[in-house]
């Protein structure tokens, strides 16, 4: 006996699921495009801080600790850098306001 | 004596009101997170004390909004000290042990997730005294980064080394882009040298070099003056106008040509990566984004390309971007090969 002939047909309403990145967050998931993940929170990409007298942008920077004299200071860094790292023309130098 | 007994009551009330800069939620040792709502423990946050002569401050220098009003640690008082990497210092000595402060203010609130302590940092003993702010590592904290690199004392040859990579760096980088200009055109260019900055540095004198160029030739920007916006600009709006009026989201569908965009836009590393011909970096900065955040993009690398995040933030921000625009700002970076095979979709 021959064997029928196949009929494809594609799958109603399909459509193409692209693979989105997501991280972790403590016990949440975020989309790093829109989030970013601050002290165990997802906070926006545009979230700010004060850093002493300066403010910066937690998904970005950080705020390190400089000095206790002669003046309490911070530095404001891009993240990812070493805290210990010299101060490059990317950072900024702020005043404790405490 | 009344108007002097309401004085008076409203001074001891005042002197028993807690200070404004401590934590209403939280106790000395913790501070208040207030995304998650809950106490974080200092020492989980920023590590143990760098040095044994400091503690930490109170909330560890943060207030109840997550700022960082004072630094995280301070010196410990006259006679006290801290061998242990304590989170308060003690009689130097030995001697009794300060019980730990405990107690909110605020009553009993819910304690952050446990996560492990960082490891000490090193303290530099540079960081207690007056310190000119090139001086290289006068930090004692690892700042609010959780991946922290110990850094130990340099060497004393470590500078004349520094020298010399950063001299060999600068060599290689030059003969690299004057093998890529060479092979990209011949002959009408006669070019033999070019800053290293010409690329990435619109203020460069460098182009005073670049004379025998055409304008608007496609040609002339073969030739290694790719960087010349005005040769491309006039091309951009007369062989690709169908350009203009495609959206950028479109980009993301054509896969194939989105991949070779990023093997020729994306690329960075290797010495002089930073300042070589128009990456996805200048690209960034085109659409307004700061550094910080092609920074940021890089970093994900190679789970994900800076250039598609770049896409899609546009995308995202700007629904009408479209492919003109980006074509562009590809001439203008001199990115003469990006544009052609931007071209294809024309």
């Amino acid at each position: 006996m021959a064997p029928r002939g196949r009929i494809l047909v594609s799958p109603m309403g399909a459509h193409l699921m692209l693979c989105q990145p997501h991280l972790t967050c403590g016990d949440k998931f975020y989309d790093p495009l829109q989030h970013c993940c601050y002290d165990d929170a997802v906070v926006p990409l545009g979230r700010t801080q004060k850093c002493g007298n300066c403010t910066f942008r937690v998904c970005f920077e950080q705020c390190c600790f400089w000095s206790l004299r002669p003046l309490e200071s911070f530095v404001v860094k891009v993240k990812g850098q070493s805290c210990f790292l010299a101060l490059s023309p990317d950072d900024r130098l702020c005043r404790s306001v405490g | 004596m009344r108007p002097l007994r309401l004085l008076r009551t409203a001074a001891l009330l005042l002197a028993l009101a807690p200070p404004r800069e401590a934590s209403r939620h939280c106790g000395l040792l913790e501070y208040w997170n207030p995304d998650n709502q809950c106490c974080g423990s200092c020492l989980q946050r920023f590590g143990p004390p760098p040095s044994p002569d400091l503690e930490f401050s109170e909330n560890c220098g943060l207030n109840d909004f997550g700022d960082h009003v004072t630094p995280p640690f301070k010196e410990c008082p006259p006679g006290q000290c801290n061998p242990d990497s304590a989170e308060l210092c003690s009689p130097c000595g030995g001697g009794a042990t300060a019980p730990t402060p405990a107690g909110r203010r605020g009553g009993t609130r819910l304690r952050c997730r446990e996560k492990p302590v960082p490891t000490k940092e090193l303290c530099r003993p540079s960081v207690l005294s007056s310190q000119e702010p090139s001086s290289p590592a006068t930090s004692s904290l690892p700042g609010t980064s959780e991946r922290n690199v110990p850094q130990q004392a340099l060497p004393s040859f470590a500078l004349p080394l520094v020298l010399v990579l950063l001299l060999t760096s600068t060599v290689m980088l030059l003969l690299a882009l004057r093998r890529h200009c060479r092979r990209r055109g011949q002959g009408k260019a006669g070019l033999h040298t070019y800053p290293a900055s010409a690329c990435g540095d619109p203020n460069t004198q460098g182009l005073t070099s670049l004379e025998s160029s055409s304008p608007g030739s496609l040609e002339a920007s073969e030739a290694g003056h790719s960087w010349k916006e005005v040769s491309l600009l006039p091309l951009l709006g007369r062989e690709f106008p169908s350009l203009a009026s495609q959206p950028l989201s479109r980009l993301l569908d054509e896969l194939e040509v989105l991949e070779e965009l990023i093997v020729l836009l994306d690329p960075e590393p290797g010495p002089g990566g930073a300042i070589a011909c128009g990456t996805t970096r200048h690209l960034a900065a085109r659409y307004g984004l700061p550094a910080a955040w092609s920074t940021f993009a890089y970093s994900l690398r190679p789970s994900r390309s800076p250039l598609r995040a770049l896409i899609e933030m546009v995308v995202a921000r700007e629904p009408s971007a479209s492919l003109g625009q980006l074509g562009t700002h590809l001439a203008q970076l001199g990115r003469a090969d990006a544009l052609r095979v931007l071209s294809k979709l024309g």
